[in-house]
């Protein structure tokens, strides 16, 4: 296990613009699949890349805030959706490790929404000028802003609307944080977002509550 | 302690006193809807006395609150939407503890209302959304409810201040380092783009009204309203304070020409689909944004010197609103099934306070006559034939839709009654649907009934 400065120094020497192309897949993934695990997964990577990506605006120890809060936000949903897994397949009678994921029609059209926001992106690259931020990073910005909005055009379940808010704070952070980085303006976006992970994480329980057979078991 | 941290403990204690007595909730109801009425009266004792004191609790606090970075002070301004928010709240627990509606709405009721007056009394300015987002967040888990069911209108609460609040981060730190901006007046130009962006999504346009549709449809019809009211209420004086602050906004972007279109966009798209409206439910969702967007348009064009004719319309509107949110609250609870148009057989016959209760409100969310919005309606209808003939056309448009939509709803409540067990609504709910019919005829005969509080509130109002 290497320790925090290890690890620093090791993400430091990491290209930043290589980590981009991992990271759109991830946001790629965290649209498509419905199934939490995998969302949530790709949530969590996204926000480690993120992280490492603002190492270049920000000293280590504010950017491992990124990190920290995506951690606090990704354990609340974790518990919050296998709680609702766990209480659904117990009541149906379903076994923890059968997989009930299928590529289904809704799947293919938020993945054809997905390719097209992608092609879309990598053929116009939009770019909004954000000021002191380098070009590439603002492009990865807007590419996050973006998706953040499309992920709320996907549907109405709760874990896909907090990652959309999700991604939209840290489009933010990005534009916020070239401008300046200090305690009030780290601490105000890293509130914001706890407080859209606490409230995702107890919507998640009651809108998926609706599909336990017998909710007042529970 | 200042008058504002008592504000804040009394609400706390309020929640957690309707949260404790879950079997009982109408006393839950009642028992908060006393205690923001007795904050009401302290606060509008010290207005009346001019004093700046509140049950012994000075509203400027020296030293002022401070926690994190923000500082936290009733000033003047702040006083009258808080006083605002407070009668709402006092109005609607009240109201809703004698129809009987969702448990969570009592112990709710003070949360958002305490959270909505941090958001007001907090600086600086361009940081306060924070506590904004706290506010959605305990408005989502109001309109979630105590139910499992989908969770569409508590996700779109949570969109416009977190959307938003980039933005105004944006323009805070532009606007604190002037030497910068100085420098590059490009800089400067998308502070204020974002400031006017920021105002812009917290105005809820279309598409972004989506949780007043949805709050109709899902949530309890008092959830709906209040919300609706309170968000109204804050964002109100927010931007105010904003115009205030920066007055140099009006110059990138008049108010008082983007405002109107906003609202009366809002009012073409609810009018149009109330009158394609299935569902009671999906009618009051409508009626709301209606609401909100007439409210918008009074706004718009009355401008700055509107203030009066918008606080009055403030104080009116829960009386409105309370009235339909008790009729269709009432239908509800008697009517087991789901209230779509085809299964309304013999509701006028069986409830009819509660179906009176429900048309009267929506028709005097137009600006009926004998209802209590009409004369501020009449006059916004005035004022847009007088200085936007184009706006006028498109609200008149508006409200010929909605008033059909109301129409087509009357139709469907009024056919013969076809399920014999159906059941009689409460003589108690009558009683109170009865009381708030007579104040809404008796404000819309008198509205020089709320001019003195209102002259009393422009006082604190207008002060700098």
């Amino acid at each position: 296990m290497p320790t925090l400065e290890q690890f620093l120094s090791f993400t430091q020497r990491l290209d930043s613009t290589a980590l981009i192309v991992p990271s759109v897949l991830l946001v790629a993934v965290m649209l498509i699949f419905s199934d939490w695990r995998w969302g949530l997964t790709a949530f969590a990577g996204v926000k480690v890349l993120a992280g490492i990506q603002l190492l270049q605006l920000m000293p280590p120890e504010w950017a491992l805030q990124q990190w920290i809060t995506g951690g606090l936000v990704a354990v609340m949903w974790f518990l919050a959706a296998h709680r609702v897994d766990t209480v659904r397949r117990k009541q149906t009678g379903v076994p923890w490790w059968q997989i009930e994921w299928h590529f289904n029609p809704s799947t293919w059209l938020r993945m054809s929404f997905v390719l097209l926001l992608l092609v879309a992106v990598y053929r116009v690259r939009p770019y909004a000028p954000l000021p002191k931020l380098p070009a590439d990073m603002a492009r990865y910005a807007t590419f996050l802003a973006l998706s953040g909005l499309v992920a709320l055009g996907l549907g109405d379940r709760p874990m896909r609307w907090g990652f959309g808010l999700s991604l939209w704070l840290l489009a933010a952070s990005f534009a916020i944080h070239a401008l300046q980085v200090t305690a009030e303006t780290v601490g105000l976006i890293a509130g914001a977002e706890l407080l859209l992970g606490f409230a995702i994480s107890y919507l998640i329980v009651v809108d998926g509550a609706r599909f336990w057979p017998r909710p007042e078991e529970a | 302690m200042s008058a504002l941290v008592f504000v804040l403990l009394v609400l706390m204690l309020l929640s957690l006193l309707a949260g404790l007595m879950r079997r009982q909730s109408q006393i839950a109801g009642l028992v908060v809807a006393f205690g923001l009425a007795w904050l009401s009266f302290g606060m509008g004792h010290a207005l009346w006395a001019g004093t700046s004191e509140m049950f012994g609790h000075t509203f400027n606090a020296n030293p002022p609150n401070h926690l994190l970075m923000f500082r936290f002070e009733l000033d003047a301004a702040a006083r009258v939407p808080v006083l605002l928010l407070l009668i709402w709240g006092a109005l609607f627990a009240g109201v809703a503890a004698v129809v009987k509606t969702e448990r969570i709405l009592y112990p709710g009721i003070p949360l958002v209302v305490a959270a909505l007056i941090l958001f007001l009394s907090s600086t600086p300015l361009l940081w306060a959304p924070l506590w904004l987002v706290l506010a959605a967040v305990i408005m989502a888990f109001l309109a979630q409810g105590n139910t499992p069911r989908p969770a569409r209108a508590a996700l779109r609460i949570l969109l416009m201040p977190i959307l938003a609040f980039p933005f105004f981060l944006f323009a805070a730190w532009v606007f604190s380092q002037s030497a910068v901006a100085a420098e590059d007046p490009r800089l400067w130009n998308h502070a204020w783009k974002a400031l006017i962006i920021g105002v812009f999504i917290l105005t809820s346009p279309v598409p972004l009204h989506g949780w007043i549709t949805a709050l109709g449809e899902t949530s309890s019809p008092f959830v709906g309203a209040f919300l609706v009211g309170v968000w109204q209420i804050t964002i109100y004086a927010f931007i105010r304070s904003l115009l205030f602050r920066y007055p140099a906004m009006t110059g990138i972007a008049d108010p008082g020409v983007w405002l109107p279109w906003i609202a009366v966009v809002q009012m073409l798209w609810a009018g149009a689909a109330m009158l394609g409206s299935q569902r009671l439910g999906q009618l009051w969702g409508y009626v709301l944004l209606w609401f909100y967007g007439a409210a918008l348009l009074a706004w718009g064009l009355t401008g700055e010197l509107g203030s009066q004719a918008m606080l009055w319309l403030l104080l009116a509107h829960p009386l409105t609103l309370t009235l339909a949110a008790a009729g269709l609250q009432s239908l509800e609870h008697g009517f087991k099934r789901t209230l779509t148009y085809d299964n309304l057989h013999g509701v006028s016959e069986r409830m009819p306070f509660s179906a009176l209760a429900l048309l009267a409100g929506g028709f005097f969310v137009l600006g009926w006559p004998l209802g209590a919005l009409f004369p501020m309606r009449m006059a916004t209808y005035q004022v847009a034939a007088y200085r936007a003939g184009n706006i006028f056309m498109w609200g008149m448009l508006a409200l010929m839709l909605a008033a059909l939509g109301l129409i087509r709803a009357a139709r469907h409540l009024t056919t013969p009654v076809k399920d014999v067990s159906l059941a009689r609504e409460s003589k108690r709910v009558a009683a109170i649907l009865a009381i708030l019919l007579a104040a809404n005829v008796l404000l819309a005969l008198n509205p020089g009934l709320l001019g003195p509080l209102v002259q009393q509130l422009m006082s604190w109002f207008n002060t700098l």
